[in-house]
């Protein structure tokens, strides 16, 4: 499976349940209990996924996630054999913490011919580091769950959030990956929401990201032994002539986030409801939304992201803006430019 | 060249959307039901919003005419171009005078 360019992917991030069987201090979810949709509304939603995708003449991609998605696996795997056959949902991928997941489960999860990657999230080199973040144990299991699938032969991606709490960790962390045979690396910033809405002292001020970013941009041009991933906001800033360095939010642009209820976001870290799938469909939500209008429009940007000399790369994460200023449109507070 | 009465009422499709990002001279028109998209210059743009949810072709053509200041003739000859587009697509829809006093009864309640 080879990767899409931007401009021929739409994706979806859905999440099937908010239900999770860890409790980790960073997550975006708040822990409110969210109503469920039945499997005959997820099979509806695919259908509305391929819909839309075929008339924008975009490839579907997918991320399947929660919660914990296995926690629904029989509607997962329903799913999953939907879009296995369906024509423009091309692939999927699975994000979970990995801890229900058996060698028979692996076994059967290698069947699905449209399963791209599992991803799974380590937040420390170390049990220590780890489970400080995601909880007893969650370490060996993440472990567990990498050679099981590994084992099988499914490609599996790493997530890392990072923050002051486990910036150090990244060169273990790279070294681990390559020796568990790990295919790409991810990092994501924390973003102080959720469950993490308290953890703003560990939110990396921007001359600390300037310095992890420089470091993993390094680490990512010296052959690493896993892929490290570098198509985020502001990774642009290290190498503004460098393709492969950065990227625009998705956000308004070629993603939609769906909620165990239908809820659209426009991004799973930018929970602003912009109407359900079921209820209004995506062409409603995806054409008529004034949220997504207004960060489409880089004028509606405030003046620092606007003026910057890197407008057409970057543009910041609204996300952060949104968390940390309560204006979505405003300059992304981890920028060091 | 489309020929149109200038009597003839005309308005937006149902489901249809018309957005503008005006900084970057970006306009569209959009379907909610079918998902149609099209791009639009401002003209089409303009023409569009001016139909909105009812209007009669010479009201729209003097409107045409006085905002892009130009002659009846050259005026007539753009507009229809536009809406024989419309047309086309289903962006617009031709509605009789008692949809259109209808709408407009709902629209002023």
């Amino acid at each position: 499976m080879t990767e899409l360019s931007v401009n021929d992917e739409f994706y979806f991030q859905w999440h099937l349940t908010e239900r999770c069987n860890r409790a980790c201090k960073h997550c975006y979810q708040d822990g409110k209990p969210s109503t469920e949709l039945s499997l005959g509304d997820l099979r509806t939603i695919v259908v509305l996924m391929e819909e839309a995708v075929t008339k924008w003449e975009k490839k579907g991609t997918i991320s399947l996630t929660g919660g914990e998605p296995f926690i629904r696996r029989d509607d997962l795997h329903a799913i999953m054999d939907q879009i296995d056959r369906s024509d423009n949902l091309i692939y999927y991928d699975i994000l979970t913490n990995g801890s229900l997941i058996t060698d028979r489960e692996a076994s059967t999860l290698k069947t699905h011919k449209k399963l791209r990657r599992v991803q799974v999230s380590l937040e420390g080199a170390t049990a220590e580091s780890n489970d400080a973040i995601r909880g007893p144990g969650s370490f060996d299991s993440t472990i567990t769950a990498i050679r099981r699938l590994r084992a099988v032969g499914i490609d599996v991606s790493v997530m890392t959030t990072i923050s002051r709490a486990n910036r150090a960790e990244i060169p273990g962390l790279v070294a681990l990956l390559g020796a568990e045979g790990v295919t790409t690396f991810a990092l994501e910033r924390l973003i102080p929401e959720g469950s993490g809405a308290g953890l703003s002292d560990l939110v990396l001020s921007p001359p600390e990201l300037r310095e992890v970013y420089r470091g993993v941009y390094q680490m990512a041009m010296n052959q690493p032994p896993v892929r490290i991933l570098l198509y985020r906001p502001l990774f642009a800033l290290l190498a503004p002539e460098d393709p492969t360095v950065g990227a625009l939010c998705s956000a308004g642009n070629n993603a939609l986030t769906i909620m165990p209820d239908g809820t659209i976001f426009p991004c799973r870290r930018l929970p602003i409801p912009i109407g359900n799938v079921l209820a209004d469909g995506f062409y409603k939500v995806w054409y008529g939304s004034e949220v997504l209008w207004k960060i489409r429009n880089p004028q509606n940007l405030n003046t620092k992201c606007r003026d910057c000399t890197l407008l057409t790369q970057c543009r910041g994460c609204r996300a952060m803006a949104y968390f940390t200023t309560g204006d979505y449109m405003a300059e992304d507070p981890q920028c060091w430019q | 060249m489309l020929a149109i009465k200038p009597d003839v009422r005309l308005a937006q499709a149902e489901g249809i959307m018309v957005q503008a990002i005006p900084e970057i001279d970006h306009y569209y028109a959009f379907s909610i039901m079918g998902g149609d998209q099209f791009k639009l210059n401002y003209t089409a743009y303009w023409v569009l919003g001016a139909i909105g949810n009812g209007v009669n072709f010479q009201t729209l053509l003097d409107e045409f005419a006085q905002n892009f200041d130009l002659e009846e003739e050259k005026a007539k000859e753009d507009l229809a171009e536009v809406i024989q587009f419309a047309l086309e697509n289903n962006i617009i829809k031709e509605i009789d005078h008692e949809d259109y006093e209808e709408d407009r009864e709902i629209r002023e309640a």
